[in-house]
Formats: structure tokens, C-alpha cells, sequence
């Protein structure tokens, strides 16, 4: 589980690079948080806690950035709604 | 609205919503320790929470305001579909989609839920008030015209009024979510079977509730004479009050038999 952490969490981090130019950091985001929910599993493990400590922090940062780059209004309801409306 | 770091546009609310989520992780991992609970457990219990309170935030989204939504636009092109997937959040649906991920990570991870749950509730607060900071900037979830002395005005914002006093209501709520994390922290650390989730909820409706009489933003689901969240803060309000009650009852007939 340490190593599809770390697998996932440096997927995930060129992801959020790569896509995040063209406004798809979110697809970076969702593979992070499952690099999280990896890493803080196999950490409990006293053999994987190094590749689950990597793959856990590449998927904090591919998911900060994600949020930083792709969020723009929590509640704004009529943001998006008022660009896309007819 | 927001600046551009190394070429890159960078929402205000992304960056501020982020500094908030990074805040709310060190007053965890500070709680953590001070209670002796185990720091990857919590980062499970927080990765689920994101997860499903984005997911919740953007279903009620969709739920509100559906009719202002046209989706043959949103797919029509890529750019569409991400401006549509990237902005426009409830918050309270990201709260009913936290209650859901606490149920699964209790299902899937056997991880004793209540002693994170009284973590989270002053974490939450802490990344909330630092939400409604970016709110400010955005120029979203804006006030309504005031008179008086105390305002915000906005000159360049694409989704305020600009050039109008407007009650600032996203400073008001994000000062009393600060005042908040504060109450529930010193109440957790001196005394931690504290309840700070059900304090949270209770305090957190009646705030929201009054201040969504403050709010100048129209596009928002409106039934009868009540927005959606005032709806929503009377019935968590009612269920929590409920809730209190039922467990008294139940203490006392247990103490009586």
C-alpha cells in the first residue's frame, strides 16, 4: 500500500501540474487525496512509512495546489451559474 | 478576482480557502498530540471529510440553483465544464457530506470517529473563517446596501455591486468563526470530553441564521421567506436540540431504574 502511495501520490502531483495550466487540477486533486487516504494507512506500517511518508506528502502538495489553482468561490452561488446561464 | 504567482492565476478564495486548510491541519496535528490521538488516523478522517464536503458542497449547488444552470453549455465545451466544476459551493452541503464521510471512515477505517469529531469542529471554524476572508476579496456572498459606518465597497469586482456601501457580512462571519475556534480550543483543552461538534453546530446556525438576513447576493435558493441555509441552520438546530433532549431523557431513566 506504501508503494501505490507513493505511486499515485507522484501521478497525482504531475497531474496537478500538468492539467492545472489548463484548469483541470482537480483531476490531480481527487488522485491526491487517494495518495492520502494510502499513505496514512501504510504508515502504520513500520516497513512502508517511508514510501507511504512520500506518497503522502506528494499527495498534500498535488492536492494544495489543486485546491489553490482551481477553486475560485465556496458559496458564490451565482458565479459560474451567471457565466454559463442563458 | 485574485494575482498571478510565477505566470499562474491564482484565485483570491483558492489561496485564501488553502491557507485556512493548512491553519485547520496544524491546530489538528497541535490537538492531536495534546490528546494523544493518533495523527494518521486524523489524516484519514481529513482526506474523507475533503472529499465528500467538496462533493456535497457542489451537489446542493447544483440542487439551488439548477434553474440558473444551463447544462447544455457546461458540456458543450472543456472550459465550460471546468469554470462550472470549479466555482459555485454551499457550504452546508459540504457539512451534510462531512457527517457522511465520518459515517464511512467509521465503516471502512473501525476509526473511533468521536474523539476526531471534537477536533474537527474548532479545525473547521479556523479554515472556515479563513474561507469568508477570500469571500472579501472575491467580492462573493456580499452584503447588503448600508447606510452606515461600517462598509465594504467594491471598484473592480465582477460578481459585487460596485461603487456601493455594502454591509461587510463575510468579515462579520468570518470574525465570529475566529471568536468560535477560539471558544471550542480552550474548551477541548480544559476539558476534553468537550462536545465541541454539537457547540459548533448550534453556534454556527444561529450566526448563519441571522446573518443571512445581511446578505445582499441574490442568486441564492430562496423558499417562501427563508434562503436554503436558513432552512437548513433551523432544521441542524432542531435535530441537535433533539438530540441533547433525547440523550437527557435517557440518562435519567437509565439513573431512575
Amino acid at each position: 500500500m506504501g508503494v501505490a502511495s507513493l505511486v499515485l501520490g507522484i501521478i497525482s502531483l504531475l497531474i496537478s501540474i500538468g492539467a492545472g495550466a489548463v484548469g483541470m487540477g482537480w483531476i490531480g486533486s481527487i488522485c491526491g487525496i487517494i495518495a492520502i487516504v494510502l499513505g496514512a494507512i501504510a504508515r502504520k506500517n513500520p516497513e512502508q512509512k517511508g514510501t507511504a511518508t512520500g506518497g503522502l506528502v506528494c499527495g498534500i502538495i498535488s492536492l494544495s495546489w489543486g485546491i489553490i489553482a482551481t477553486i475560485a468561490c465556496v458559496a458564490c452561488l451565482g458565479a459560474a451559474a451567471g457565466a454559463l446561464s442563458l | 478576482m485574485g494575482f498571478k504567482l510565477f505566470g499562474t492565476f491564482i484565485p483570491y478564495y483558492g489561496f485564501f480557502i488553502l491557507i485556512g486548510i493548512v491553519c485547520a491541519g496544524l491546530l489538528g496535528y497541535f490537538l492531536c498530540k495534546q490528546l494523544s490521538l493518533n495523527i494518521d488516523d486524523f489524516i484519514i478522517v481529513c482526506a474523507y471529510l475533503l472529499a465528500f464536503g467538496f462533493t456535497g458542497a457542489k451537489l446542493l449547488y447544483i440542487a439551488v440553483s439548477y434553474q440558473n444552470i444551463d447544462f447544455h453549455s457546461v458540456f458543450s465545451s472543456l472550459e465550460n465544464f471546468n469554470l462550472f466544476f470549479s466555482s459555485g459551493f454551499v457550504f452546508y452541503g459540504g457539512l451534510i457530506g462531512g457527517f457522511l464521510a465520518l459515517f464511512f471512515v467509521k465503516k471502512i477505517h473501525k476509526i473511533q470517529i468521536n474523539e476526531y469529531i471534537k477536533i474537527l469542529a474548532p479545525s473547521l471554524a479556523l479554515a472556515h473563517a479563513f474561507g469568508r476572508i477570500g469571500c472579501s476579496f472575491a467580492g462573493c456572498c456580499y452584503g447588503k446596501e448600508t447606510g452606515g459606518n461600517i462598509f465594504f465597497e467594491y471598484n473592480d469586482s465582477i460578481i459585487a455591486p460596485n461603487g456601493i456601501h455594502l454591509f461587510p457580512v463575510q468579515a462579520v462571519e468570518s470574525l465570529s468563526l475566529f471568536c468560535l475556534c477560539i471558544i471550542l480550543v480552550f474548551l477541548l483543552l480544559k476539558n476534553n470530553k468537550t462536545t465541541t461538534h454539537i457547540l459548533y453546530i448550534i453556534y454556527y446556525s444561529i450566526v448563519r441564521f441571522i446573518l443571512e438576513f445581511f446578505r445582499g447576493d441574490v442568486e441564492r435558493g430562496i423558499f417562501k421567506c427563508f434562503s436554503t441555509s436558513q432552512i437548513i441552520s433551523i432544521m441542524l438546530f432542531v435535530s441537535v436540540i433533539s438530540y441533547i433532549i433525547m440523550k437527557k431523557i435517557k440518562n435519567q431513566l437509565i439513573v431512575n431504574q
